[in-house]
Formats: structure tokens, sequence, C-alpha cells
């Protein structure tokens, strides 16, 4: 090869080089961004957060293998492995997606992967981003949240995430979700089941959702069964006020795993209740509550005490006082109760320890005490033992049975009193022991007449102020709170904290000559009277007087977010009573009175009204929501009835000078 | 345990008891420590149950028996070597604390703290009657919390924690401790710093902080006389001890500085003493209540000038979106020099952004989301003025650094850390006269300069070439704005509506000028929003850097308009607003040295 030639063919090298590095930049098709726009449009409404991304496919596969090695014995060596692809469309440039799941000690992540615009890259994606999902009222957790986030420049560009994870054990897989933050316009959930396992699915709140279900037997080699849902456009998971938990209205799947075999053998897992329970007893009764210095206090603590019904108060209000509810959540403690030993001596525990606690106290003092389990109203009303599941109980409480009568302590409370069942356990279902068999019963609802707050305000107007006497009176969960916070309270901040609580934080109002009454003591109400003097509550125009009546204007801002695809839930029953009575001062007389209102529905009353007698003028107001909660199909009507009482609480009363 | 971050110090009693009596140090019972300048360390232990009687108090003073929680005793102990010019060291704290009622019980009975997972733990828990239930040592609490056993009020829970690791590198910034707390008193409070050989700490105790004591000890652990007359003394102690401290009943509107005692104190090594722009000339052993010199404070306003050499780009991006300022400094009048002046400030002002943002971009660099160098941009407001200098130098405006110590922290002459030092530009005008310039405070106008600065003495370092030049200094006083300069002019109309008379018709003009024009900036502008908006165009090439220049009107613009749709969601949030028939920005200020007006027309219900 001559000089030349080689400086030529060097020269060609070097560009063909220069031609093949020089990457040319992606280019988004236009009919993607088109379908970005079309989708923006569609799911991107003024007033409402915007969705940077769709999700264009959503799948998730799970499928089941026997593990090589031992993890779980008793388990036949079992593996759930779930893949998800997810697909997000860009709708706005420049922001980071994310992609969220949980993962604790009986899961893992095998495998990710990310590919842009039909590329495997690293170039935007962000990485793992793990945090403990524990808090102070958690003592141990294994629960990690982890998002999988990446970032994305144009409009139109498909990020894709695969994550591939294990469930070491398959016993604690019990549920999937369609929706999440994010419009999906398909969703796919896939289980390939193996001949050797049987499970059994609950489809939950299925109702208004357009998902189709299909189930394929796979022959060739690996012989399954493949149960598949499909939905398409799907909209993200509803947020907003008051919302009960997601259990009560997002479509899920509920998985039963009720037998694994493997060659001859065969495990029995979640059949039935009874195998559950038979699981649940097989870890109570590992638990060792024996104790001499635990059988020397409840015995110290029953001296004296002749009545069960006392003896019984004194083992309940003594844990509630003493032992400190602190939540483990670490893989089979989630499950597993500690020593009632241990309890005792830590003077801390979970709902299990402090369950178990209970009942060893209470069969020491010679009771027929049960460990009882519950899923609180966190859960929502499928989740009532009609099927086999780890995740029909979420609480562990001890039941006594006396005299035919099932009397269930929850020590996790503080300050409620015997017999008074917090909110979020009354109405559930309940699993008690029962030797090798269990009693399904239900906690007693109680009336809503439980939660009565009353108020009453006797007030005269002297100059410019507003004066009188009010007094309040608590009951129920409200109750219940006020004396946890007020006991959590520091010593030096009590008093001004209290008196800052009955001005109501407002600094026109001024209390005096307060007394209170109950606070100590969960078997009364709470009773607070004072003095009031309030600024700036009357109006002088040409000597006619202005004034409210209205002091707390309960449920002013209970409005809701139309349309509304959940139910309104407010946790507790409400019964909320005020009653003022203005002395209308002499010289004056009663000019206009705003017109009352009577609304009377199936879920809620609200009933306000004003009268005039002699020289007063008398306000009464209550609200009653007997049930937690307004079904969304009246969200409309309940944001209607807000609206006459907010015009009510906005009205004033005139006094004209005479 | 919760708040012992934030707990702190002082006083000091002249006499020690506590070490001086026989062999002092004991070994720590640690693993060996693979650094051997920490296998020659032996530190008195301050974890030692038995160490000594203010950890033995039980006794609450009558005055604090109200009180939730009371502090019986408290002691610090940073331990700090030199090895291989860096620092390492070795942490420990104690507290006692008495649990007098049951939000108390219910704050301590569970720690959780960050620190604690990486630390030696130990913790003794003592009944109101004397009786010592346990005594726990472990080496770590781990994730999660750490909950402690049989809990109950009238008890005291004694507990340590000592860090394990021994790559602790100190920067040398000036740290402080406050001795108040809102949470509790403190009976009594230790702070100790022990210094290995070639470690060095200056230290000031200010609002009628207690003093510190320092004790000279050799290898042996026997107390000796200082260095200076005798050279095997190897350690130095710097202690000080404060006692009966009130809880802090409030503070709000409190400025420690100004009214709390408190100390601050720096350590440092000689390695540091360019590269952190610490003391140039170490007086080894008496750097202690020392303030800075003139020299001192010369050569750090030259190592900043050269470490801070860094805005090339802004140069640039300057020449090119505005060709006419790059003229000679020859003939160039008043006015060109102060177009200059504002188009410099005007740039950087939205070029610099804040640390915290720089700090999660470092985290994401890996990502290369944000390719464009941060650092290019990045200026603390601490030393953001060397590159504003920089700029100057490069058009050719003649200038001074002027160091100054902000208001709220003392006298110049006082100063002894030179971290406190805040920095301003005095401008020699072609025409003779001065124009005094502080730099950015996120959003102000260039002829807008910090308040801490203002009124405030300093001295003029004339800019020198060689570090071993001699400067010369002039004191000068920073110009003082009039209140009348920073205006604030709310002008409201309020007419009842003709179709109903429960709506209310507000029209507002709002005038801001001066120094009360950055606070409604800032809220309009939100520097982030306008880096992602548009500086990622700016980092590829030079004609993205061009094009930006060119549209950077359209640009800011655009941004502008986006802000208008934020404030009127915010004053839809704040306020029950009916409808919004207008609203008008006139100049949202970007423009310089023209005050910021904002019109609004709209409706109100509710109110009537």
């Amino acid at each position: 090869m001559s000089k030349s030639t080689r400086i030529i063919a060097t020269a060609l090298f070097i560009f063909q080089i220069t031609l093949f590095s020089a990457q040319k930049p992606y280019k988004v098709p236009q009919n993607r961004i088109a379908l970005a726009a079309e989708y923006a449009e569609k799911y991107n409404k003024e007033g409402e957060d915007e969705n940077e991304f769709v999700i264009l496919n959503d799948e998730i596969i799970y499928t089941f293998e026997h593990t090589k090695k031992d993890y779980t014995t008793d388990d036949f060596y079992t593996r759930a492995i779930k893949t998800q692809h997810t697909a997000f469309l860009t709708l706005i440039e420049k922001k980071r997606g994310y992609l969220v799941d949980n993962f604790d000690d009986e899961s893992s992540l095998m495998k990710k992967r990310f590919i842009v615009n039909g590329k495997s890259s690293s170039r935007n994606y962000i990485g793992r981003d793990c945090i403990s999902n524990y808090s102070e009222s958690i003592l141990s957790s294994d629960n990690r949240l982890c998002s999988f986030g990446f970032y994305s420049e144009e409009v139109g560009d498909v990020s894709e995430l695969q994550i591939v994870k294990t469930f070491k054990n398959v016993r604690y897989l019990t549920s999937v979700y369609f929706r999440t933050n994010k419009p999906i316009i398909t969703k796919r959930i896939v289980f390939k089941v193996p001949n050797w396992l049987e499970v059994e699915f609950h489809e939950i709140n299925f109702d208004g959702f357009d998902i189709v279900k299909n189930v394929e037997e796979v022959t060739g080699k690996n012989q399954y069964t493949e149960y598949s849902w499909v939905i398409k456009n799907l909209d993200k998971s509803p947020e907003g006020a008051f919302m009960p938990g997601g259990t009560y209205f997002e479509p899920h799947i509920a998985i039963n795993i009720k037998s694994i075999k493997k060659k001859d053998d065969k495990l029995e897992l979640f059949r039935d209740n009874a195998a559950v329970y038979s699981w649940y007893q097989e870890l109570v009764s590992n638990c060792d509550n024996e104790s001499i210095e635990l059988v020397r206090f409840v015995n110290n603590l029953m001296k004296d005490k002749t009545d069960d019904e006392e003896k019984i108060k004194a083992i309940y209000y003594w844990i509630q006082d003493n032992v400190r509810y602190i939540a483990y959540e670490d893989g089979i403690m989630g499950f597993k109760p500690d020593d009632a030993k241990d309890v005792f001596a830590m003077k801390y525990g979970d709902c299990k320890g402090v369950a178990n606690l209970a009942k060893t106290m209470l069969t020491e003092a010679g009771f027929d005490a049960r460990l009882t389990w519950v899923g609180t109203n966190r859960l929502g009303p499928k989740y009532d033992y009609s099927f086999p599941s780890l995740a029909n109980d979420n609480h562990m409480i001890c039941t006594v049975i006396k005299d035919d009568e099932q009397i269930f302590i929850d020590p996790t409370e503080t300050y409620i009193k015997l017999r008074d069942n917090a909110d979020r356990i009354q109405g559930r279902n309940v699993m008690i022991e029962d030797g090798d068999n269990f009693i399904i019963s239900s906690v007693p609802e109680a009336d809503y007449k439980r939660n009565l707050v009353r108020k009453n305000w006797t007030m005269d107007i002297v100059g410019d102020l507003v004066k009188g006497r009010v007094s309040r009176e608590y009951n129920g969960n409200r109750k219940v709170s006020i004396m946890n916070s007020y006991s959590y309270t520091a010593a030096h901040e009590k008093e001004e904290s209290l008196k800052s609580f009955l001005e109501n934080h407002d600094k026109n109002v001024k209390v005096t000559n307060y007394t209170s009454k109950g606070l100590e003591n969960r078997d009364e109400p709470i009773l607070f009277e004072f003095d009031i003097e309030q600024e700036n509550a009357i109006l002088n125009v040409n000597d006619d007087l202005y004034i409210s009546l209205e002091m707390d204007r309960n449920f002013s801002e209970a409005d809701v977010d139309l349309p509304r695809t959940v139910d309104i839930y407010f946790g507790d029953k409400v019964y909320n009573v005020l009653d003022v009575t203005l002395n209308i001062p002499q010289g004056y007389s009663l000019d206009y009175m705003p017109e009352a209102i009577h609304i009377e529905k199936e879920e809620y009353k609200i009933n306000a009204s004003y009268t005039n007698e002699g020289n007063q003028v008398k306000y009464h107001r209550e609200i009653i929501i007997p049930n937690r909660s307004i079904k969304k199909e009246h969200a409309k009507e309940w944001n209607e009835s807000l609206e006459q009482l907010n015009e009510l609480y906005d009205d004033q009363i005139v006094l004209k000078k005479n | 345990m919760k708040n012992i971050s934030t707990l702190v110090v002082f006083l000091i009693l002249l006499t020690t008891s506590l070490f001086s009596q026989g062999k002092i140090f004991i070994e720590t019972g640690d693993k060996p420590p693979k650094k051997a300048y920490l296998l020659k360390s032996v530190l008195p232990d301050v974890t030692d149950w038995n160490g000594g009687e203010v950890f033995d108090v039980t006794e609450v003073p009558e005055k604090w028996k109200n009180e939730s929680v009371v502090v019986l005793a408290y002691k610090y102990q940073k331990y700090v070597a030199n090895y291989k010019n860096s620092t390492v060291g070795l942490n420990t704290w104690r507290i006692r604390l008495k649990l007098q009622d049951k939000a108390a019980v219910e704050e301590y009975s569970s720690l959780f703290d960050n620190e604690l997972s990486q630390s030696n733990f130990g913790l003794k828990q003592i009944k109101p009657d004397g009786t010592i239930i346990d005594i726990l040592e472990m080496e770590s609490v781990g994730t999660g919390q750490f909950s402690i056993p049989n809990l109950e009020v009238g008890d005291i829970i004694d507990y340590y924690s000592k860090t394990s690791g021994y790559k602790y590198y100190i920067r040398a910034r000036s740290q402080t401790i406050v001795n108040a707390d809102e949470d509790f008193p403190i009976l009594y409070k230790e702070d100790q710093f022990i210094l290995g050989k070639q470690v060095f700490m200056k230290i000031k105790t200010v609002n009628e902080m207690p003093s510190y004591t320092e004790q000279w000890y050799d290898n042996n652990g026997v107390e000796c006389e200082s260095p200076t007359t005798n050279p095997k003394a190897k350690r130095r102690f710097i202690t000080v001890i404060d006692k009966d401290i009130d809880r802090l009943k409030d503070s709000r509107y409190v400025y420690y500085s100004q009214v709390l005692p408190h100390m601050r104190y720096q350590i440092f090594v000689n390695r540091l003493k360019y590269y952190d722009f610490s003391p140039s000339d170490v007086e080894v052993f008496t750097t202690q209540g020392t303030p800075l010199s003139y020299k001192e404070i010369g050569d750090y306003v030259y190592a900043k000038q050269k470490a801070f050499k860094l805005s090339y780009r802004i140069t640039t991006l300057m020449k090119t979106y505005n060709p006419n300022l790059v003229k000679k400094a020859d003939g160039r009048t008043v006015e060109q020099t102060m177009d200059i002046i504002k188009a410099i400030h005007h740039t950087v002002k939205y070029l610099s952004r804040p640390l915290a943002k720089y700090e999660a971009n470092v985290y994401y660099h890996r990502t290369r989301i944000m390719d464009y160098d941060e650092e290019k941009y990045r200026f603390s407001s601490l030393n953001q003025i060397f590159p504003l200098a920089n700029e100057m130098d490069d058009f050719n405006i003649s200038y001074d650094i002027i160091a100054i110590v902000p208001k709220n922290y003392g006298l110049l002459d006082e100063l002894m850390f030179e971290d406190m030092l805040k920095y301003g530009i005095r401008v020699n005008l072609p025409d003779g006269n001065k124009f005094f310039y502080s730099g950015h405070m996120v959003y102000n106008d260039y002829n807008v300069n910090n308040y801490l600065l203002e009124g405030v003495e300093g001295i003029v370092v004339e800019t020198k070439k060689k570090r071993s030049e001699d400067v010369k200094f002039e004191k000068v006083k920073f110009p003082t704005s009039s209140y009348k300069d920073n205006v604030n002019l709310d002008k409201k109309t309020i007419t009842f509506s003709e179709d109903d008379i429960k709506v209310l018709n507000v029209e507002n003009e709002n005038t801001y000028k001066g120094i009360l024009k950055i606070n409604e900036s800032y809220r309009i502008l939100h520097l982030h929003d306008i880096f992602e908006t548009y500086l990622p165009e700016y980092k590829k090439t030079p004609k993205g850097r061009k094009a930006l220049a060119e549209n950077r009107e359209n640009i800011l613009k655009k941004v502008n308009e986006e802000r208008i749709e934020r404030y009127k969601e915010r004053l839809e949030d704040d306020y029950d607003v009916k409808s919004f028939d207008e609203i008008e920005v006139i100049n949202t200020g970007l423009k310089e040295g023209v005050p910021l007006v904002i019109r609004e027309k709209y409706s109100l219900e509710g109110l009537v």
C-alpha cells in the first residue's frame, strides 16, 4: 500500500469512526407526542393536580417455584416471584417519575431494568431510594418503602421499568391492587399457578370496574393455570378528605394459598379460618407467660377486691396506665405475641403483647380470658373472616367470657372504660380463641350518643365585650383523646395548654375561673366550666348590634370535592350539641334572627335554630352522624347541606336600640 | 435525648477536680484502633458509671420540681487528633435525666436517634428509691428505636453514646454551643475538648458565658506545664463548665448571638490553613481569645479570590447578550461602569443557587440528569462576593474588597473566627467616587445592600497579587440606607358589589422598593423553577448558550407568567376569593432598581 493510499485509508477510517461515533439525538415520534397530548387533555383537568405521566401498560405476573435452598422448611421451600413491567408515557417535559414497592425481610429485589424509548439505558435512571417505613409509634419494622426513580426530558418519552421481586414465603402473599397514583391505560395482573399449588382468589371491590377475568390451562413442559385480570383506562387512586382505608374501595384481589404439594408431601396452609387459627395458635402456644413476679403482682392487685367487675377493671386500667403501646412489625413478630412476663417486666409491648399480658393477668385472677384477633375499621367490610386470610385482622385484643357475656378488653387504648369500645373496633368481627376451635363473634356497635360533645354558653353583652359562663362536656372518643393529650402534656405546660384549648386558640377569647372534672377519671365524662370574655364579637352599626351565636362552626369545612368516588368517612360517630343563650341587653330588642335549618337524612342530621323567649335569644345546634360515614352517592347532598349550615354560621342576629 | 443535638453548654470551673487525682487516664477498652495515632490515645472515660460525683446526683432543686424533665448532669467530650494533617476524632456524650411526669416518661422511654445507631451505647436506670435496675451496654442501638423497659415517673435515666468510628473529619468552620434549652433546665453541664499534638483550637465565650480552663498532660497522663515550658506536654484539655441553667421559657424573637450565653470554637490543623482559610500564621499555643489580625484578614481575601475564580462562563454569557459592555476601561464613563455592575449582578442573580439545591444535584450527579457544572454557579452567601469581584477584573473595573463583621456578630477588632466575616466591594468609579456593593441576597437589586452590613465598620483590603505582599488597610463604614429607600405602599380600594351586597370588590396596588422588594420578589420568583425552565438548555453547547442569551427576555417573560398564575393561586388559597378578574404585575422584580408594583382586582365573599 502506497503512502498516499495509507493516508486516504486512515482518513476514511477516522471519518468512519467519527461518523458512527456521533450519536444522533433521539427524536420522539410525532404520533407519540400526539398521544401524550391526547392523554394530557383527558387526564389533566384544570384545577386538579397534573399527571406528569400516564402508565401505558402495567403488567404484574406472579409465578411460583420450589426453591433449592432450605429457607422455610414448613413451606416446602416455596417462593413467589413478582415481575412487574410498567411503561410510563411522559405528558409533561423534564419530570421525575417513580415506581414504588414495599419490601421487607420476607421479600427482596432480584432484578431491575430501565428502558427509555425502546433502549436499555442508565442515563436517566435515578436509582432506588428506600426509606424504613417506621415511625416513633413503631418500635421496629422490617418494612421498607422503595421508589425506583427516573427522569424524563421530552413529552412523548416512553420510560419502562421492570422490577422482579421475590416473596420468600408465599404465606405472606395476601393481596394485589390495580390502581396507583397515575392513570393507567392497560393494567394486567397474572398468576401462573402450578398444579402443585392450591390457591383461591377473592375479587374485592370489583363493582363498577370493567375488569375482565380469564382462566387458561397452559400445557407443555411447565404446566400451570394462568389466571389473568385486565382493565383498561383506569383512573388514578382517588385522594381527598375523609377517606376510608383503601380496602374499602380499591379494586383488588385477595390471595388465599390453601396448600402446597412437593412430591408426596402436602402442606396445608390457609384452607379455611380453622387453618389460619391453627397457625395463630401455634405461635401463641410458644409464648412463655409464667412468672412468679406477675402472679404475685396480680394477687396483690386483687387483694381486697371481691367484685368481679372491680377486679377486671383493676387489671384493665392498670395495663392502660402502666404499659405503653409500641408496635412491632418485624417479620414473625408481626404475628407472634411477646411473652406476658416480658411485657410485664418491660412495661411496653405491641397489641399482641399487651393482649397476652391482659389474658395472663385476668386468667390468674380467675377469669375466662382469651386472645382475640380483630381487623380494625381501617380494613374494609369484606375483611370479616368470610374467607380465610392473614389480612382479616391487624389487631389483637382480649375477651373475657363471663356469664355468657363477651367483654372486650383492648389494652392498647388509654383512658377507655370497661365495656366502652373504641370506634375503631365497634361492629368488627373478631376471632376469639376457644381451645382447638375458635369463635367468630363481633364487637357491639355503640350508639352515636357515646361520642356526645355538648357545649352550653350563657352570654351577656357588656359594652363591646361578650361575657358569660360556658360549660363543655366530652364523652367517648373525644374524651379519650383529650385525656391522652392532657396526660402527655409536660407539667409546666399543662395549664397554658388547657387554657388555650378552652379559648379555642383564639386571641380574642379570654378564659378565667375554670374548673374541670373527669380529666383523670375514665368512668365519667370530662366537664369544663369557665367564665369567658370575648372581644371583637360584636359589630355596632348605627347602634344596631350584629352578633353571631355560633362559637365552633363545626363541620364548616367538611365539604368534599365532587364527583366523589369514595364514601365520606369520618372514623368516629358524631354527636355535637351547642346551646347558647343570649340575654338581650337593656334598651335593645331583637330585630332579626336567622332562619332555622332542619336537615334530616338517613346518614346525618343537622338542626340549627334561633328562638326568642322574652329578653333572651336561644341558639340550638346539633349535628349527628350516626354511622361514621356518608355514601358517595350522597356527597353532593352533603355539600349542599353544609352550604346551608355555613350560611347560617355566617349569618348574625341583629339587636336594635329601642 | 431526642433533644441532645440542641442541648448545649458552658461554664468553667477554674479548678476542675474531676481529672486531677493521680492516674487520670484510663484505657477506653475499645477494640484496638487501626490508626497508630489512636493507639497512643488515652482518654478520661465519660462513660465510666463510677466516674464522678456530678453523675451521682439524684435530687432536683426545689425550684425545678414542677419541670417535666430535669437534666441532672450532661457531659460532652470531643477528642481530636492530627492524622497526616487532617483531623480525626472521637465524640462522647453522656446525660443524666430525671423524669418528673408522664409526658417525660412518654418522651424518653423510647430513644430514637441516628447518632445512637452508629454508636456504642450504655444506659443505667435508677428508681426513686435509688435502686439501680439495670445497666445496659451495647455496640449499637441499630435502626428503629430502643425502648427503655419499666420506666416510670420519678425514674432517672443515665446514658451515653460514643462514636465508634475514627473517620471523624472536622471542618475548620467555627461551631457554636448555646447553654439554653427550651425543654429542660440543666443542673450541671460540661463540655470538654481534648486536643492531640498539632491540633489547634480557638475558643470564645460570650454573653456572660463562664470562661474555659486549660490543662496540659503528657503521654503518661500526668498534668504538666504547657509546651512553651515543657516539650513533653502532648494533650491540651479545654473545659467549659456551666451550672444551674434554667429552662429557656420562650425562644421567640431571641437571637442567640446577641442574648444567650454561648461559646464559639474552631478546631483545625496546619494543613487546613490555606485550604480552608484558617489563620496563615498560627500561633500554636496562643490562639485562644486572640482576635484576627488585619494581615490574616488580608490573607483570607487573597486566598478566596484565588479559589473562587470560577465564573468565566458568566462573563461569556454577559458578553454574548450584551457585547456593548466589553469596552476598555480607559475612557469608560460612570454610567457605563454602573451598567456593567448592574449586568454582572443581574446575571449572577439568576445563576447563583441555594446550597441545598446544589447538594441535591451532587447526590443525583451519577444520573447525569443535570450534567452542567453546578460548581460554576454555586456561591454561598459567605463567599459570593469573590466571583463577582473576579467579574469586575474581567471588565477592568477598579475595586477593593471590604471585610466586615455583620451587625449580629460583634465588632471587627474583637473577631476571632474568619468564617464570621462577610465581604463587600468598594468600586472606584471613573469620576473618583466610590460605590459600595454587597452582592446578592437572592433577589435584591444591585444598589440595595445587605442590611446586616449597613452602617457596619469594615476594613478595605487592597487587592494584592502575591501572598507575601504587604497590603494597606483602611477602615470604612458600609453606607446606611434610609428607611425611605425601603417602601411598601399598599393601596386598597374596597367597594360593595352593586349586584350582591355580600360581595366585596377589591382593587389592590402594592408597591415594593428597596429591601422590601426582596421578599415579595422572592415570593413570585422561585429560583428553582427558573433553573428548571431554562438552564438545561443553556448547559448544552455554546450555540445553546447563545440562543439562551438571545431569548433571555422571552424565557423570563414565560417564567413570569407562570409566577403570576402561582401568585393568584396563593391569593385564592389565603383568602376566600370568589373571582379573580384581573391581576397585573407591573414589574416582577426582574428589572434592577425599579420598584415592584402588583395590581390586583378581585372579589371577596364571606366577610359581610
